[in-house]
């Protein structure tokens, strides 16, 4: 919740908040430049232009500095988050535009973080690396999954094959085994045939 | 001499086998398009080269049977028709599994297909020719197994002259590094069973044929009954 307060604080400090603080009967906007609502390019362009107040007002650096009324007294924080909320409710169009412009901020502001650390590189760049890593590391995983399954499903395929096969050789050789001993006692047969006959011709 | 020759080569063939085995399953690359189910092919291809050798070998051998009436030449028709039937039954298995795994079907009535079936289906005949044709059917068989010897450029150049299914003939040229050499050493393995098969079956068909001849021999002269 202090983070969410800390987010609209900033939004009002940016001069989002005025519409949405001005529903409160006897409130004035805050005097705070007003930006377009319903693009976020142009926002995030002045983000990019100020990159570092960009962060500044999300993380809540600026969130001290309270707005004040257009009589000089400040809002006191209650009052503004309880408007702040009310806003975010009711005002979709503004909810939507507030979203885009911390979005924008943030991604300045982080692209001049990294800008800072390593000037060299190209911070979308880097920025990206990561991701694409992830990304390929992430399809490379797939596409091996995907042939592991067509190996295992192949897999029976050639199992049944090379059994087949030597299935098959292994039957022929016990046909020939087989056809052996018929000959062999073909064989004896006829010796004991031609035995008798020339024992009966003596 | 030929016995001891022998052994060393059913030897050697054992142990080409363990290699091929070793070659085809952790030698060779997996193939792009067909993953493992291409292993099939180190073994289907050369079954195919000893379905046409030996057809081939069992044509010419009635064909100077028929020219000589030498019965020698008859031993090894029936020897290598039986070993035809044999490795032509092999190639249509492995090739059936084979085109289940790779096209979803067992069977299609492809030009290559339902040659190799015919030429087969072939050998069959001449098996049962020679076994229950009676008298004069070694010849109606030489007959049979030339007209399977004169088919074989019709199976191989199928793939070219009608549009097939089947891969074409230029798969195994177009072969390269272990894949090659897993694919020949392959076809030697299968070449010297064949060799040892047709040996083997030779020897038998011969023993049978003497011993018949000493039967009808000693029937003629009056010794058996």
């Amino acid at each position: 919740m202090r983070r969410l307060y800390t987010i609209l604080s900033a939004g009002a400090v940016l001069g989002l908040a005025g519409p949405a603080v001005a529903q409160n009967p006897g409130d004035t906007p805050a005097p705070a430049a007003q930006a377009d609502p319903a693009t976020g390019s142009s926002n995030r362009a002045r983000s990019s232009q100020s990159p570092a107040g960009g962060l500044a007002a999300v993380s809540g650096e600026d969130a001290a500095a309270a707005p004040a009324r257009a009589d000089g007294g400040t809002i006191p924080p209650a009052e503004l988050k309880s408007a702040c909320e009310r806003a975010l409710r009711d005002d979709a169009e503004w909810r939507e535009a507030l979203g885009r412009q911390l979005t924008g901020a943030l991604l300045a502001s982080l692209d001049q973080r990294v800008d800072d650390a390593e000037p060299d590189q190209p911070a979308k760049k880097r920025k990206l690396e990561p991701w694409v890593e992830q990304l390929s590391t992430e399809i490379e995983r797939k596409i091996h999954q995907r042939e592991n399954r067509a190996i295992q499903r192949n897999n029976n395929h050639v199992i049944m094959a090379y059994a087949a096969l030597w299935a098959l050789v292994l039957g022929f050789v016990v046909f020939m085994w087989n056809r052996q001993r018929a000959l062999k006692a073909e064989i004896a047969q006829l010796q004991l045939e031609v035995e008798e006959a020339a024992a009966d011709d003596e | 001499m030929k016995q001891a020759m022998y052994f060393v080569f059913a030897g050697i063939s054992v142990l080409l086998f363990f290699y091929t085995i070793d070659l085809i399953f952790y030698g060779t690359p997996l193939d792009a398009g067909l993953y493992f189910n291409q292993k099939i092919f180190y073994y289907h291809v050369p079954q195919a080269f000893v379905l046409f050798l030996a057809v081939i070998v069992a044509g010419v051998a009635s064909l100077l049977y028929i020219k000589r009436r030498d019965g020698r030449y008859d031993d090894v028709a029936e020897a290598a028709g039986e070993v035809a039937v044999l490795f032509g039954a092999m190639m249509l298995v492995s090739g059936s599994i084979w085109g289940k795994a790779a096209w979803g079907v067992w069977w299609q009535w492809d030009a290559r297909l339902t040659t190799s079936l015919l030429l087969w289906m072939l050998m069959v005949g001449y098996m049962l020719v020679r076994k229950y044709g009676g008298p004069s059917a070694d010849r109606l068989a030489a007959g049979l197994a030339i007209f399977g010897a004169v088919n074989i450029p019709l199976v191989y150049f199928s793939v070219k002259i009608w549009r097939t299914l089947h891969p074409e003939a230029s798969v195994v040229p177009g072969l390269q590094g272990s894949m090659r050499t897993t694919f020949w050493l392959s076809v030697l393995l299968f070449q010297i069973v064949f060799v040892l098969l047709l040996i083997a079956r030779v020897g038998q068909s011969r023993i049978q044929r003497q011993v018949r001849e000493v039967r009808e021999r000693a029937l003629d002269a009056g010794l058996l009954d």
